[in-house]
């Protein structure tokens, strides 16, 4: 094997090289999914069924594989991706992976019957959110509070196709606060408008957009539906609950925040 | 009269858990900076580092059982994993990218130059000949073992790294002369994302 090797007298090429070579690597985050692979089959590699017992074992196994397609196909209408979300939001091209392990710390995601085994991971400014289909042509969003737990919210694809998903993290007796937005595609434009009359692009990876804001500041972009404004920063006028919360739980909610259920 | 013997391969077969941990553990770290170098979301880039392996451990009966042999095809399945992600993403072109450090998802953890100089790459070179790129002056592959990796003639690896060094010489020495750094440009107009 060669060593890194640009010429020596080639000083362009051995600084951009030193500079790429600064970059922190891609970690294997936890659970690294080879190893839970390899926990689950022990079968040593290159495995390959007898002839004779594949023979006797076809039957068995050509309905066990029709079962189990049949049971993918169930699985998928019913909470996967749909052929319609997949076209609408960029996000579902990604590979999907397994979100299970922040089930506990999200309860709005549980009772929209958000599907964690298809989730979508993505960058936000404080580490890896989510976003995953959810119940009744819904999809959910899931970004990592600094503080604690995360912030979430869910909304049917129809109302993401017009206005998006987002959701603002605000920092308490503070004024900066994170934002996490899922567009559909097609959505151009996205900006954040700052109150000293800055602005700045924000980009759009697979349908998301996310930036850290201080003080108050407009997100604008534009989606196929329309114009989107949001003010961020803003002090909050009114709570938004999950559809079918019923009606105690709303007065409690009330009554422990002051606000009201946003119309 | 020369005799050609057949080339043996060594294949590591019926490897272990414990003995693919040796090897996650030795290349996880080059690995993970690869496609870090190949792919801007961070996320992204777990994710092929996660699909790497998982290929590797499921198609751990073709890996060569030489440690350089083993290494080239294991860099071989990140490239291929990385470029595939890659492809994937053009369905989002046209998105606008980022003008701004700070809304780098990874900000605070990478280099500014760092990240500058992975989109300059990002900018100038397809992601094919980019790979090739980082692979050759940064990991240290040589133009045989990337025809090797890549399935390319040695010639045509030679060919494309030559390309994409005249061309990074001459983008970066435009810049030096013009006073334009990299870290500048970045906050000209928005650019249509190019992978």
């Amino acid at each position: 094997m060669s060593q890194p090797s640009p010429a020596p007298d080639d000083a362009v090429l051995v600084d951009v090289a030193r500079t790429l070579s600064e970059l922190p690597p891609a970690r294997l985050t936890e659970p690294a999914r080879w190893r839970e692979e390899a926990a689950g089959t022990q079968r040593p590699a290159g495995f390959r069924w007898p002839v004779r017992a594949r023979s006797t074992t076809k039957w068995t196994a050509s309905l066990a594989a029709g079962a189990l397609l049949i049971g993918l196909a169930i699985a998928v209408s019913l909470s996967g991706p749909t052929t319609r979300q997949a076209a609408a939001l960029p996000i579902f091209s990604r590979p999907a992976v397994d979100a299970g392990r922040i089930r506990a710390a999200t309860s709005v995601l549980r009772r929209n019957a958000a599907d964690y085994g298809r989730a979508r991971a993505i960058d936000t400014p404080s580490g890896r959110g989510y976003v995953m289909p959810a119940g009744h042509d819904s999809v959910c969003l899931a970004v990592p509070d600094p503080g604690n737990g995360y912030g979430q919210s869910c909304a049917t694809q129809d109302e993401i196709t017009k206005r998006g998903l987002l959701v603002e993290l605000s920092v308490q007796d503070g004024d900066a606060s994170q934002l996490v937005a899922l567009v559909p595609s097609g959505t151009t434009g996205a900006r954040l408008q700052h109150r000293d009359g800055s602005s700045s692009d924000l980009a759009i990876t697979d349908g998301v957009l996310s930036a850290s804001v201080q003080g108050r500041a407009e997100l604008s972009y534009r989606t196929p539906a329309g114009q989107v404004n949001v003010q961020l920063g803003a002090p909050i006028r009114c709570l938004d609950v999950s559809p079918g919360t019923s009606d105690d739980a709303l007065k409690k909610i009330e009554a422990q925040s002051g606000l009201r259920p946003c119309a | 009269m020369s005799v050609y013997m057949p080339r043996q391969r060594r294949i590591g077969t019926d490897l272990s858990p414990k003995e693919f941990e040796a090897v996650v553990e030795q290349l996880e770290r080059p690995l993970g900076l690869f496609v870090a170098q190949m792919i801007r979301s961070r996320g992204l880039a777990e994710d092929v580092l996660q699909e790497t392996f998982l290929v590797a451990w499921r198609e751990r009966a073709r890996m060569p059982a030489p440690a350089e042999e083993r290494r080239a095809w294991l860099y071989g399945v990140a490239r291929n994993k990385a470029l595939h992600a890659l492809r994937k993403g053009r369905r989002g072109k046209g998105a606008f990218r980022s003008t701004d450090l700070s809304e780098d998802a990874s900000v605070g953890q990478e280099p500014n130059e760092a990240i500058v100089m992975r989109d300059l790459l990002e900018r100038e070179l397809s992601p094919s000949d980019r790979s090739l790129f980082v692979l050759r002056y940064v990991h240290g592959f040589s133009a045989e073992e990337l025809a090797a990796v890549s399935g390319l003639r040695p010639a045509t690896v030679r060919k494309r790294l030559e390309r994409a060094s005249t061309r990074l010489r001459a983008v970066l020495q435009a810049e030096a002369e013009h006073g334009t750094s990299p870290d500048q440009e970045r906050h000209h107009e928005p650019t249509i994302a190019s992978t």
